[in-house]
């Protein structure tokens, strides 16, 4: 069954099939709340929320594309949530092993495929890079994962999050900008394929 | 590292990577990244950027975030079963109350009735009786004091006193059949029925003997009398409509039954 066909079903109160179009995007919405919160079980928390207002509000929804509208509820969630730490910070718990010690590379970002060199060099990478997203605007932050990480053309994360097409170019840009600073301060981190593409230049 | 390049310039670049730009802005770009290094070289290090943001790789869902119906308030059971159930309940219950009504009333009626029709015959006896005695005893005045009205619907009556052996001749029979057909003429068809075997089968019977004549006076089977089919008609239109109600609220119930377990929804 396509996708319009569930969701015209789900309008109907029909909620197998609602949970069909859950499992085609879980992912996709859980990915965009750990990208923007980096906390697991926050990021859970906003992902099935997001879910259950998107059920309850499914008559809102006026065509166009289902992903980026169930993008624009998460994120507009992971805004909220974002908003309500710089309210009342608060230290994020690192995972720790037995000892009480801080577990250097969490597990859950590991890759078991991967050699343990490739895998400490990635994760690292993973952390240097979501330590640059979280400094970014909340709003760039949004723009650049909906774009490059989740993969949207302009006007759906325009659609997203609820700006004109020429907020998202602009966004984009700076966000990208800022990025490329911020990775720069883990220049040692980057594998060799990107740094001899750095070196050559300059 | 490059600082002299624009933020419009910037943002040109970033959607030059997406391919975002009309074929007119990507000429122009195309033109100035060959003849500007800054400019290629900023391209160049957006493209790395964008590389690694996009080799971040994704988080898959932990667990499932399917829904389940408490999580958005809904009752057991969905669609069909939260509109159809109460709707096929209430049918049921309706039908069963109608049914149960009816049944009950056509009880009552029946038993309230069955005194009355006692009363009325004893009374069309009565009736019957005093001009056949007259008539028999009496050498057959012909004059009958009953009213007209109490001979036509109790003819039965009166045929069911002569096979019993009431004592009436089979001249006596002639004298009454006339009296019979003309006060009998409010229910002509009904008399239609009955005066025509009567009449000849009196003769006969005179000729023949004396109580076989009796005989004639016995009811044809199709010959009823229009209260009689009128009531017959009412009691098949009662027994219709409670078997038709009784369906209803059987099949209404089992619905609303299989809805409610969600064996169908």
């Amino acid at each position: 069954m396509d996708e319009a066909a569930l969701i015209q079903l789900a309008r109907g109160g029909d909620l197998d099939s609602f949970n069909r179009l859950i499992l085609a995007y879980q992912d996709m919405v859980y990915n965009q709340a750990m990208r923007m919160i980096n906390e697991p079980s926050v990021a859970e928390d906003a992902a099935q929320d997001a879910f259950i207002i998107a059920f309850r509000k499914l008559d809102t929804y006026r065509g166009g594309s289902f992903k980026a509208w169930l993008l624009r509820i998460v994120t507009n969630l992971c805004y909220d949530e974002l908003r309500r730490r710089k309210r009342r910070p608060t230290t994020p718990l690192e995972p720790v092993d037995q000892d009480d010690e801080e577990i250097e590379s969490p597990h859950w970002i590991s890759d078991g495929a991967e050699t343990p060199e490739d895998a400490a060099v990635r994760s690292e990478l993973r952390r240097a890079l979501q330590g640059c997203l979280d400094d970014l605007p909340t709003e760039f932050k949004a723009i650049v994962i909906l774009v490059d990480i989740q993969g949207l053309d302009y006007s759906e994360a325009a659609e997203a999050i609820g700006s004109p097409l020429g907020t998202v170019k602009s966004r984009l840009a700076r966000a990208r900008l800022r990025l490329r600073d911020c990775l720069q301060l883990f220049w040692e981190l980057l594998p060799p394929s990107y740094r001899l593409g750095q070196e050559s230049e300059s | 590292m490059t600082t002299r390049i624009s933020p419009r310039d910037w943002e040109a670049l970033s959607s030059y990577l997406d391919n975002q730009l009309s074929s007119i802005e990507r000429n122009r770009l195309e033109l100035r990244l060959e003849v500007e290094p800054e400019l290629r070289g900023g391209l160049k290090e957006l493209r790395r950027t964008r590389l690694i943001v996009r080799e971040a790789g994704r988080y898959r869902a932990p667990r499932n975030f399917t829904l389940s119906p408490s999580m958005v308030g809904q009752k057991r059971g969905t669609s069909l079963s939260s509109g159809a159930y109460p709707v096929l309940r209430l049918a049921s219950m309706l039908a069963t109350l109608f049914f149960v009504l009816i049944t009950a009333g056509s009880l009552v009626a029946q038993l309230t009735q069955s005194p009355q029709a006692i009363v009325m015959s004893s009374e069309r006896e009565n009736a019957l009786n005093a001009p056949a005695v007259g008539m028999g005893g009496g050498g057959g005045s012909g004059e009958s004091e009953a009213p007209a009205f109490a001979l036509a619907p109790t003819l039965e009556i009166q045929t069911a006193e002569m096979e019993a052996g009431s004592p009436t001749s089979a001249a006596d029979v002639r004298e009454v059949t006339p009296l019979a057909i003309e006060l009998a003429t409010p229910t002509p068809p009904a008399m239609e029925a009955f005066a025509a075997p009567l009449e000849s089968e009196a003769t006969d019977s005179a000729a023949a003997g004396e109580e076989p004549a009796a005989k004639a006076y016995l009811v044809q089977p199709g010959a009823e009398t229009k209260p009689q089919a009128a009531g017959r008609n009412y009691f098949t239109f009662i027994i219709v409509i409670q078997a038709a109600l009784l369906l209803l609220a059987l099949i209404t119930g089992v619905l609303a039954y299989l809805v409610r377990r969600n064996i169908i929804s």
